[in-house]
């Protein structure tokens, strides 16, 4: 919404400094603390988690491909953030035209993936 | 879009032959991830360059401070030599739940805590030369 706001500024279509400066501020600021917290997360996630899963797991889900599966959750959530960020940006500055496009086709192929 | 979908579907079927089960999902979905990322970076570098203001848009600003790097890098080793040295994964291992009652379990975790609150202190007291370098930045271009 921030994104949006600052973006769709009548100064921001004639690409005036002002605003696109605070929307290149705070996207570079946004990108810099999930990547900071990627390397926090990466650092500490790996060693703690079968520790912490001996609590927060039932027993009988020890056994099972949980763990690993929660293991890789550490590394897909930094990318998560990334890209949700990033995309929030592009759909804040693209036309109406390609915002359809994209549209159109994930419509078109969003079963793909469930075959 | 369409390249998108066909990355995350080709690369699911690559990686599920290579038995990795459940996670080749999960690995798929981050391939196509990267994919969207540098797409997304890619349109974003475009729409400053376009707009002859490329030079508001540095990479350079979203990587973490050395200081962050180096103070983490050193907690992930400090991390894995207590756990080498007192065995405290293998302890968790085999007692289960038990293993909260052992001191070296404890300390462990103790050690882990202390040495992420550093991390989230340093992360802090970087964010504000951040700011001020894009401050910095913002009276460069005025």
């Amino acid at each position: 919404m921030f994104f949006s706001k600052v973006l769709s500024d009548p100064s921001a279509q004639g690409r005036n400094l002002g605003p696109l400066r605070q929307a290149s501020s705070a996207l570079l600021s946004l990108v810099n603390i999930q990547l900071s917290f990627t390397v926090i997360l990466a650092a500490f996630g790996p060693p703690y988690l079968p520790i912490a899963l001996q609590i927060l797991l039932p027993r009988q889900y020890l056994s099972t491909s949980a763990p690993k599966i929660l293991s890789a959750w550490i590394w897909y959530i930094p990318f998560l953030a990334v890209n949700g960020g990033l995309e929030a940006f592009v759909s804040s500055a693209a036309t109406s035209v390609d915002l359809n496009r994209q549209s159109r086709c994930a419509i078109r192929f969003s079963p793909l993936p469930k075959i | 879009m369409t390249g998108f979908s066909l990355v995350y579907v080709c690369s699911a079927f690559g990686l599920y032959h290579l038995q990795l089960g459940d996670l080749a999902l999960i690995y798929a979905n981050i391939i196509n991830l990267s994919f969207r990322i540098a797409y997304s970076a890619y349109f974003i570098a475009h729409y400053f360059n376009s707009g002859n203001s490329g030079d508001l848009l540095k990479w350079s600003h979203i990587w973490p401070s050395w200081k962050l790097c180096f103070v983490t890098g050193l907690s992930t080793m400090l991390i894995w030599w207590n756990d080498s040295a007192f065995g405290v994964s293998r302890i968790v291992q085999d007692r289960g739940v038990i293993a909260f009652t052992d001191f070296h379990v404890v300390s462990h975790i103790a050690l882990g805590v202390s040495l992420a609150l550093s991390c989230i202190f340093v992360l802090f007291m970087t964010r504000s030369s951040v700011l001020v370098l894009n401050e910095q930045d913002k009276t460069k271009v005025a």
